[in-house]
């Protein structure tokens, strides 16, 4: 194998691994968010710091590999689509961290009318979901599942966008919860942003694959009309 | 007119000037081969070229006289060769930049313009009377060896110069000596252009009568020499001998051996050409 | 760095004649790895490389004061045998110097001249060689045709394995790619990167991309002295010297 593809295969395996680790930081955040882990929250903090060395290291590696290689055409976008999945993977694990702050304010696991109502389990997995495949798309290389990906976005939205009316709802119910909801409301925003940092890493993969910037179409179009 | 009308015409004028100039020598001697080929092409038989010498025209031939070039030739190639060779490699490889020399180079380099009948005279007192070789072959090659000595040390260092500091350096570079490098790389890919010079210093030597001439070669010997030590004659020799008879025969005979002369020159000037393309499309660096 | 010097010049001055080509360089190589020497031309970097195997013995009015050592031996040393050095100390040239004959011929004049004659040892040297440099496959059917022949790339190929067949621990590589286009350039430098795990390399370049690529080291070398040596890496994202980073980025003079 030529040495520049091996450059590229020890970047892509890296990263890889972050990727992993992120996604067990979310998971972890789940399963502490319904149990009310103290313990495990306190171990997603700890985790986090891991998460920042790898996004060091990469960041290193990105920059030896431009200097070394002056990458061009697909390399070249490999490279800076790796830097800007790095860049989102370290957010992703930076909201995990937030998930288990919000956990370690709960003292008990978190009421089931309240995890009914707000659908937050629902969004949990599929936010769990659109990242594991985020992850399939970027080892296979396919610009359709990434695709697919952005538009599996909206549903994460929608419950976003009802939280905010059923938390005021619940809370009005339930003013001895008020704290409690406010935690569950702001894991919804976090959980938000995780889809939409999703969908900028399928954005870069679709971006290194086929050279075409998806991002901010929407713009475009509305000033077309 | 103006004055790119008369730069125009004066460009066209050297043109056909030029023109002249070349043709001028070309047309003499053509008008010069014509009138050899005339009266000597008529002679040409094998009786011609199979009989001794003699005294009627009509029964003389240049058998000693070819047979006698032909012995030239060999001894002298064999002499001069690896003298002329080794010297070259020597002043081109080897020495370094140092008085003697310098002045080696320049001396040789004026050897080569000395009149050749200046070496027939050097010939004469080593090899003739102090060797005590006499007028014979040997004494004859020793004296044209030494007449193109010069010419072949020139062009073989000409030769070497031609091969590239990259071959020299490859070989160096594997670990080979100076004598290494010279026997397996740099002689090698000169050798064309060696050969070369030395066919073209032979095919000078194959038409100098005078100096052998002032060592005692003979124009008229009885019989082919059989070896180096034999007396001997040459063509132009022989042809000198004959056009200074009155007799109008001989003067044809003298033409017809002009004419095997002249295809011996063309023969190796023919044959040095041919080594030099060849040479040219086998090796570009 | 850890691992065992394998080159190493102490206080070096080089001198030809009255010109001070290189002034006390000090620099110790790493061996099986690949040092690049880069720097503007005629800052001594090829002179540099020569004093390793000796090649500037040559140049009349060439002289070196210091060390030079090989495995910790002082090569200029008067019981040193240039050609017993120069078996250890393999040399690659600019230009692709393949002698005018055979393929074959070629990859066994080192040991010919070594005075092997065996011909089953010198056609399983001409193989192996011919692998090592990953020419094999395109000169097995005409191993006995002219090198001449072959692309300015091949015959490039042809000249390393010609340096590989007499088996040394140094290869000196003196701008191996700057005659050679871009596919041919991709290659010897693909060779170079695999050479590496056997053989300790220096290359001289003068393309920066060249250096990054396949260089573990970097030396910067600067009107005959030696500015900056370091890993290639961090040469080249965060050079030390000034000098350096003007001359990596393009910005000099």
């Amino acid at each position: 194998m030529p040495h520049i593809d091996v450059e590229l295969e020890r970047l892509k395996t890296k990263l890889l691994e972050m990727w992993d680790l992120v996604e067990y930081q979310l998971q972890s955040g789940r399963e502490a968010m319904l149990n009310a882990d103290q313990e495990l929250a306190k171990l997603i903090v700890k985790r986090d710091k891991k998460v920042n060395q790898y996004d060091l290291k990469i960041d290193r590696m990105c920059e030896n590999f431009f200097a070394l290689f002056t990458p061009v055409a697909v390399d070249l976008r490999m490279v800076l689509a790796v830097l800007k999945i790095n860049a989102n993977l370290e957010r992703i694990g930076d909201t995990a961290e937030g998930i288990a702050r919000f956990v370690q304010k709960l003292d008990s696991p978190v009421d089931s009318q309240l995890l009914e109502l707000t659908q937050v389990l629902p969004m949990y997995e599929e936010a769990l979901a659109m990242f594991a495949e985020c992850r399939v798309a970027f080892i296979s290389n396919d610009p359709k599942l990434a695709k697919a990906l952005i538009k599996r976005d909206k549903m994460l939205n929608k419950i976003y966008r009802k939280s905010d009316a059923v938390a005021t709802k619940f809370m009005q119910e339930n003013p001895n919860k008020i704290s409690e909801a406010l935690a569950i409301l702001s894991i919804i925003k976090k959980l938000e942003r995780v889809g939409d940092q999703v969908t900028n890493i399928a954005e870069e993969i679709i971006f290194y694959r086929e050279a075409k910037f998806v991002k901010h179409k929407q713009d475009k179009k509305k000033k077309k009309d | 007119m103006t004055n790119s009308d008369i730069n125009r015409l004066k460009d066209k004028a050297f043109h056909i000037f030029g023109i002249f100039c070349t043709f001028i020598g070309l047309v003499v001697l053509a008008i010069f081969l014509f009138d050899i080929v005339v009266e000597g092409v008529g002679r040409i038989n094998w009786d011609f070229l199979t009989s001794l010498p003699s005294r009627r025209a009509s029964r003389a031939g240049i058998l000693t006289a070819w047979v006698g070039t032909l012995w030239i030739l060999v001894l002298t190639t064999l002499i001069a060769f690896p003298l002329g060779v080794s010297a070259g490699v020597y002043l081109e490889e080897y020495a370094k930049k140092s008085r003697i020399n310098n002045f080696l180079e320049i001396n040789i380099a004026n050897l080569a313009g000395v009149p050749s009948i200046i070496y027939g005279l050097l010939g004469l007192e080593i090899f003739v009377r102090q060797m005590r070789l006499g007028g014979s072959l040997l004494a004859g090659a020793l004296t044209l060896s030494l007449l193109i000595l010069p010419i072949i040390i020139v062009t073989t260092r000409e030769a070497i110069k031609a091969v590239p500091r990259s071959i020299r350096d490859g070989s160096y570079a594997l670990g080979a000596s100076k004598w290494q490098t010279v026997w397996n790389q740099v002689l090698p890919a000169s050798f064309g252009g060696i050969l070369t010079g030395i066919i073209l210093a032979l095919s000078r030597a194959v038409g100098e009568a005078a100096p052998l001439i002032v060592i005692g070669a003979l124009a008229y010997v009885p019989f082919t020499p059989s070896s180096p030590l034999d007396e001997f004659t040459v063509l132009p020799i022989q042809i000198f001998n004959w056009t200074s008879r009155p007799q109008e025969e001989f003067l044809t005979n003298a033409a017809a051996a002009i004419i095997i002369l002249l295809i011996i020159t063309f023969m190796l000037n023919g044959i040095a050409v041919y080594l030099r393309n060849r040479q040219q499309k086998k090796i570009k660096w | 760095m850890g691992k065992k010097t394998k080159l190493e010049a102490i206080d070096l001055d080089a001198y030809y004649g009255d010109f001070h080509a290189l002034k006390s360089i000090n620099i110790a190589m790493e061996e099986k790895a690949v040092t690049a020497f880069i720097g503007p031309s005629g800052c001594g970097k090829s002179t540099f490389l020569r004093t390793f195997n000796r090649m500037n013995d040559y140049i009349e009015g060439f002289r070196t004061e210091g060390q030079i050592l090989i495995d910790n031996k002082d090569i200029y040393q008067k019981d040193v045998r240039v050609d017993e050095l120069r078996k250890n100390v393999g040399m690659v040239f600019q230009k692709p110097n393949p002698f005018p004959k055979s393929i074959y011929e070629n990859v066994v004049y080192g040991l010919k001249i070594q005075g092997v004659k065996k011909k089953s040892v010198l056609e399983e040297a001409a193989e192996t060689s011919l692998r090592r440099a990953a020419l094999w496959d395109e000169v097995k059917d005409k191993l006995h045709k002219s090198a001449l022949a072959l692309s300015g790339g091949q015959q490039q190929r042809l000249c390393i394995a010609r340096a590989l067949a007499i088996s040394p621990s140094v290869l000196l590589m003196d701008e191996p790619a700057s005659a050679l286009d871009p596919i041919s350039t991709a290659k010897v430098e693909e060779l170079i990167y695999e050479l590496k795990n056997d053989y300790t390399i220096v290359i001289v370049t003068h393309n920066m991309q060249q250096a990054g690529r396949v260089s573990d080291y970097t030396a910067f070398f600067y009107m005959g002295e030696l500015v900056e040596f370091n890993k290639t890496k961090t040469m080249f994202t965060s050079p030390k010297d000034e000098r350096t980073q003007n001359y990596i980025t393009g910005r000099f003079g």
